[in-house]
């Protein structure tokens, strides 16, 4: 069927160079706009171009180029060896990930959406997270999980949970959260390089997102560290700390609170395992309130952990209640006021600043 | 499904129910919502059975468990008949306590019967329609006793003071009860209105059934008019140090109670060593938070260091200033002068009084006091008592307006002004009419002495009904306006005496006479004028005529 056309083309032509990432490169205006999408395209491509041992691996990646067109063109660059459909068995192109990882390959394990990885959770967890420890170090697996993860627009209880905080409690993994076009194309590049077990976790929504990029970003040895959290916007009074989707909100919640009168400070997390704690503290040091932002269930989540360190490290420097902006503690609804309901929105986290810089106007005590 | 099964495998378990009840008690638990409250059975005396698998799964479930009537009165029937369904053999009495013990915790959020003798049946409590509603009425019902109701039928309508709102009934069954009839006001929110019941027989057991025994069942029945509330996407709001049961005091009082500051607060207040207990906390809750110790330490800052600022005003070539910052005390008294004279309407009324008698006694007690050792008495504690007795003569007068009603205090305790170098305070003198000139005369002395030293305590100056201002004397004022304060509804301006030449009895004679200025400062909405009068007159025959005091 489709594998004899494949064959075909294999023979005839070499791999075409898609001038993805060049046609970018050839606007010269200053400030470049590039989707989300774009940017872990271009960062695949680019990774796979430097390194013969990288390979795309998932549901739909080749043919029909990426369920969410993330792998666009890159089955015509690199042929149906690196980048492979698989069957609709999640357990089993993980297994064979991890084993190719065993090998010395690298490859990118791509789930249709992270709900689907829980089939594959043994295999992420015992088979890739826990090797290294259990081998003494002998066996490293340099794979990369990734796909998009947490609500998108109406997909119901069952494919809309948030994985973040499931992945981050597991030592052995990494665990990153990127929000803007040059989070994805820096962490990806990080993650296919890192040689230890990798979740990439993205956002649905965000992948048609387009955020600015600089040169340095569009460069193909551009990338980021693991580990550090960036700080979106600098302020004063509160901390608010976000990753992935919810950083767009708390920007915009920032907006709304400036003209309150509260200067907040936004951190984008990027990195949920490790987690770049001593960013969030000075943060909280500076500014004594802290409000943490995430999509995912409340009881366990990454604002528990932070709320923790936080209290941990900073005690004496808190001058409110830590305040936890999760969604909701119900799996997600399916229709759509009860689904806006149950994420977190913009105004939640306005009136979660207002509450932790709350100051009552002195009133005279009774004589 | 799962459910179902569950319920299935756990009835062949229940051969061992009483070692179950005990280990897989968790077990049971799961199956309920968050919401289940013990609150129904709480009496040692009533024996109560709860359906093996329990009430709540009823909804669920109906067709697995049998739908067993939960009553003490017919409590071996019915657990024969569970038995049976399920087939297990069960013991006596004795086991059912055992059970219920330990599903008391899982009972149902529906109230269920405590009382013996009454058939299985639904309290309907009063609704929450609003996350702020408390209480409401009801306008109207629109079932009647004995009538058949089923789940969606409008039962009544329920008045709050926003809107009238249908209930609808949740339930099929019976109205077998209407314990709160059309127009009863002030139900609070949960307190039982109806019993319904699923047997139409049932219905005329209840005729005479009062509320009184299952009040317990209220709270657990609130919960089921109640519509679910909204998923919470803030769950945790305050979660280290201010849980809802630890309410935190507001007022300033420090004595003993628990200081709620942030950490931050409380680490700046040990560095620079202010003592937590004497700042308000502006924070969510009263919480003393950061600022509020900034504030402090810059508001005692610039107490000691008053006279220094001149030099910064140099900048400010036009006027030369000092800013005083606004201590405690006189924050306080700015802030209830200004709602007292923003919100009472004040009116005053003025008499001369002649004081001649007056102070013929003081000078006499005087001697007298002397001799024996004891304090002088002023003219001012002679104002305060013909002023206490005026008050139990007129005690329109001794009393407080609030919304409702008007209070009137049969204790007469009297605030007496005392001007200090820290500011105006008012001590009280409790029950100055039952009380001796002496002692009263040692009591202001007293709590002057305290006023200036600033360790008047709240029990000093708190429960007063009525204020004495005396601004004559030394002051040499002769007559003013006071400004009531708050709750109290007058306050007595005294002003200071002075010798007038007054008419004699023939046409060309003339007498000279010491007058003194009274100013009662009246609440109109609790003192008619004429009452202000009656009270005047009182205290004037009081003061014009002491010995009167005697009587």
């Amino acid at each position: 069927m489709l594998g004899v056309v494949r064959q075909k083309m294999l023979g005839q032509s070499l791999p075409k160079i898609r001038p993805v990432v060049s046609v970018l490169r050839s606007y010269s205006s200053a400030a470049k706009q590039m989707t989300v999408r774009d940017a872990l395209n271009s960062a695949l491509d680019e990774e796979m171009s430097a390194d013969p041992k990288v390979f795309l691996m998932g549901e739909e990646v080749g043919e029909y180029q990426g369920a969410y067109k993330i792998s666009k063109g890159l089955l015509d660059k690199y042929g149906p060896e690196r980048v492979r459909d698989t069957p609709i068995t999640e357990a089993g192109f993980a297994g064979i990930g991890v084993g190719a990882a065993y090998y010395g390959l690298k490859p990118v394990v791509e789930f249709m959406t992270f709900n689907f990885s829980m089939q594959a959770i043994d295999h992420i967890i015992n088979s890739a997270a826990k090797s290294n420890y259990m081998s003494a170090g002998q066996m490293s697996v340099p794979i990369v999980f990734r796909g998009p993860n947490g609500a998108a627009a109406g997909v119901g209880a069952q494919h809309s949970q948030c994985y973040a905080a499931w992945y981050a409690s597991c030592p052995g993994l990494k665990v990153l959260t990127p929000y803007s076009s040059e989070d994805a194309r820096g962490l990806l590049k990080a993650a296919i390089r890192d040689p230890d077990p990798v979740v990439f976790l993205e956002n649905e929504l965000l992948y048609g997102e387009s955020f600015p990029v600089s040169d340095e970003v569009l460069d193909s040895s551009f990338c980021l560290p693991i580990g550090k959290a960036k700080i979106e916007r600098v302020g004063r009074d509160v901390t608010i700390t976000a990753f992935s989707k919810m950083v767009g909100h708390a920007l915009k919640a920032a907006e709304i609170l400036e003209k309150d009168g509260i200067d907040a400070e936004v951190i984008n997390l990027r990195s949920i395992r490790p987690l770049d704690r001593s960013t969030i503290n000075a943060s909280v040091r500076k500014t004594n309130r802290l409000i943490t932002v995430e999509e995912g269930f409340p009881q366990h989540g990454v604002g528990a952990e932070i709320c923790a360190s936080v209290v941990e490290e900073s005690f004496a420097y808190l001058d409110a209640p830590v305040e936890r902006i999760a969604g909701a503690d119900i799996p997600m609804p399916y229709a759509a006021n009860l689904e806006r309901m149950a994420v977190p929105q913009v105004e939640d986290i306005v009136r979660a600043a207002k509450r932790a810089c709350y100051r009552s106007v002195p009133l005279a005590a009774a004589a | 499904m799962a459910y179902a099964s569950h319920i299935i495998n756990h009835s062949r378990k229940l051969r061992h129910v009483p070692r179950l009840m005990r280990h897989d008690h968790a077990v049971l638990v799961r199956w309920f919502s968050n919401g289940a409250q013990s609150s129904v059975c709480k009496r040692e005396d009533v024996i109560k059975i709860c359906p093996i698998g329990a009430p709540a799964e009823r909804e669920t479930v109906s067709k697995f468990v049998a739908r067993t009537p939960v009553s003490s009165g017919l409590s071996k029937n019915n657990l024969s008949r569970t038995v049976m369904r399920l087939g297990i053999p069960m013991g006596g009495v004795v086991y059912n306590r055992e059970l219920l013990c330990s599903h008391s915790q899982v009972l149902s959020r529906r109230g269920f019967a405590s009382d013996a003798g009454l058939p299985p049946h639904q309290e309907i409590g009063m609704p929450s329609l609003s996350p702020t509603m408390t209480e409401g009425n009801i306008a109207r019902w629109l079932k009647k006793e004995g009538d058949k109701v089923t789940p969606g039928e409008v039962l009544c309508e329920v008045e709050t003071d926003k809107a009238t709102v249908e209930m609808e009934c949740m339930e099929e069954g019976y109205l077998a009860k209407i314990l709160k009839g059309d127009g009863s006001k002030e139900i609070k929110v949960g307190e039982i209105i109806a019993i319904t019941v699923e047997e139409e027989g049932d219905i005329v057991k209840f005729k005479d059934y009062s509320p009184a025994a299952s009040d317990s069942g209220a709270p657990a029945a609130k919960d089921l008019a109640a519509p679910p509330p909204p998923p919470k996407k803030e769950p945790v709001e305050q979660p280290v140090p201010s849980p809802e049961p630890k309410t935190p005091k507001h007022s300033s009082s420090p004595s003993g109670d628990r200081i709620f500051a942030s950490p931050l607060a409380r680490k700046l207040a040990e560095d620079h060593k202010v003592p937590l207990s004497n700042i308000k906390g502006t924070g969510s809750d009263g919480y003393i938070v950061k600022a509020d110790i900034e504030d402090y330490l810059a508001s005692s800052g610039k107490e000691v260091s008053a006279p220094t600022p001149k030099s910064k005003d140099a900048k400010l070539a036009s006027l030369d200033y000092v800013d005083i910052p606004h201590s405690q005390i006189r924050k306080v008294t700015a802030s209830r002068l200004l709602f007292s004279k923003q919100t009472i309407p004040h009116y005053y009324l003025t008499v001369d009084t002649c004081v001649d008698k007056l102070m013929d006694l003081r000078s006499q007690l005087n001697s007298l006091q002397e001799a024996s050792g004891g304090k002088r008495i002023s003219v001012n504690d002679l104002v305060i008592k013909a002023a206490a007795l005026a008050l139990r003569k007129v005690p329109q007068c001794n009393s407080s307006w609030t919304d409702d009603y008007i209070r009137q205090y049969n204790n007469v305790n009297i605030n007496v002004a005392v001007q200090t170098d820290n500011g105006l305070y008012v001590p009280v003198i409790r029950d100055a009419d039952k009380k001796g000139l002496s002692s009263i005369g040692e009591e202001v002395k007293k709590l002057a002495q305290k006023a200036k030293e600033n360790s008047l305590k709240p029990e000093d100056y708190e429960g007063g009904t009525f204020t004495v201002s005396n601004l004559g004397g030394p002051f040499g004022i002769k007559q003013f306006c006071a400004i009531i304060n708050p709750p109290q509804s007058g306050i007595l301006a005294v002003g200071s005496a002075e010798k007038r030449v007054i008419p004699g009895s023939g046409p060309d004679q003339f007498n000279f006479g010491s007058y003194m200025s009274v100013t009662l400062s009246c609440d109109h909405r609790v003192i008619d004028g004429a009452i202000g009068a009656e009270w005047l007159k009182a205290f004037k025959g009081y003061i014009e005529n002491p010995e009167s005091m005697l009587l």
